[in-house]
């Protein structure tokens, strides 16, 4: 046997490390469970507080979404104005608007419309006269 | 007289006293492979609290057919690596030679170690081993425990057990021929 296996052999029959107070070492991993129960338990009653304000939240939100729901319908299902007036005998106006969304452009777009209608003798010389 | 698997019953059931006497039972095992393991004696007593707190967190997981010590060394061998981890490297000190000369004179095969000693030992014999050779090595040749079981423990195959402690035995071998006692 060489030198390595002789001292590796005795290290192994040496004595083996000692704890030197192995009660405290005890009481503290007893302590530490007893910590980590409560601490468990803490956690776990947090949880059933949680879950219980969860369903009021859920709750609420649901019915609110609910009202939402039927505010819309209730507000989408009103009778059209023109069939309105039908029902009721009034008579009824459309307004058409001219193209554009300011006065400027509703103003030429109107111009523009007038200037298109050509009348006969114009044409005429426009395309006769080369007027 | 309660058997262990009486008692390993009564702790899956829930029951502290009985889960006392498991610690009372295995605590020095644990802190002995801890010890050798990490070098340094509070972190050692951290690892036994860990390994503890573990065992009784999963005893309901735990198989009854496998051997409880082999159920708890893996516990505490994952612990012991993490720890490794986030060490700083444990350099040996000029007396941690001095500790070991004093070792290699003395011809007592029964010699008694102080934990002190087993520190200085470890630091100068283990020091440049890698985790996993450290721990192979602690287990088979410090710990004395078949290699199967070995395996068991470590999740390594025995090819990865056999070149784990071959590797770990050069080193020592080398450091020791360095130290001039070859």
């Amino acid at each position: 046997m060489n030198k390595t296996d002789d001292i590796l052999e005795r290290l192994r029959t040496a004595q083996q490390p000692v704890i030197d107070d192995p009660d405290e070492l005890t009481e503290r991993i007893m302590g530490s469970l007893d910590a980590q129960d409560s601490q468990a338990t803490t956690f776990s009653l947090k949880g059933r507080q949680w879950d219980r304000s969860l369903i009021i939240i859920r709750t609420v939100l649901s019915i609110a979404a609910l009202w939402l729901i039927g505010l819309f319908i209730y507000t989408t299902s009103d009778t059209p104005a023109h069939q309105l007036h039908e029902q009721q005998g009034l008579p009824y106006y459309t307004y058409s608007v001219s193209s554009g969304s300011t006065l400027k452009d509703v103003y030429t777009s109107r111009q523009r419309k007038e200037k298109t209608t050509v009348s006969y003798t114009q044409l005429r010389s426009k395309l006769y006269e080369n007027k | 007289m309660q058997t262990n698997s009486d008692i390993i019953r009564q702790c899956k059931g829930g029951n502290k006293e009985a889960f006392r006497t498991v610690v009372q039972t295995h605590q020095r095992a644990v802190f002995s492979l801890a010890l050798k393991m990490l070098a340094d004696e509070e972190e050692a007593k951290d690892v036994v609290q860990e390994t503890f707190i573990r065992v009784w967190q999963s005893i309901r997981d735990y198989d009854p057919q496998k051997p409880f010590s082999t159920w708890l060394y893996t516990i505490a061998s994952r612990l012991c690596l993490d720890h490794l981890k986030r060490m700083r490297r444990l350099l040996p000190l000029p007396e941690d030679e001095r500790v070991l000369q004093r070792f290699v004179a003395d011809t007592d095969s029964q010699r008694t170690l102080e934990n002190s000693e087993w520190v200085a030992i470890v630091r100068m014999l283990a020091d440049e081993l890698s985790p996993k050779q450290k721990l192979v090595f602690t287990l088979c040749q410090l710990e004395g425990l078949p290699s199967a079981e070995v395996e068991q423990i470590t999740g390594l195959d025995a090819r990865q057990v056999k070149s784990n402690l071959y590797v770990a035995r050069q080193t020592i071998r080398k450091r020791l021929t360095h130290l001039g006692y070859e």
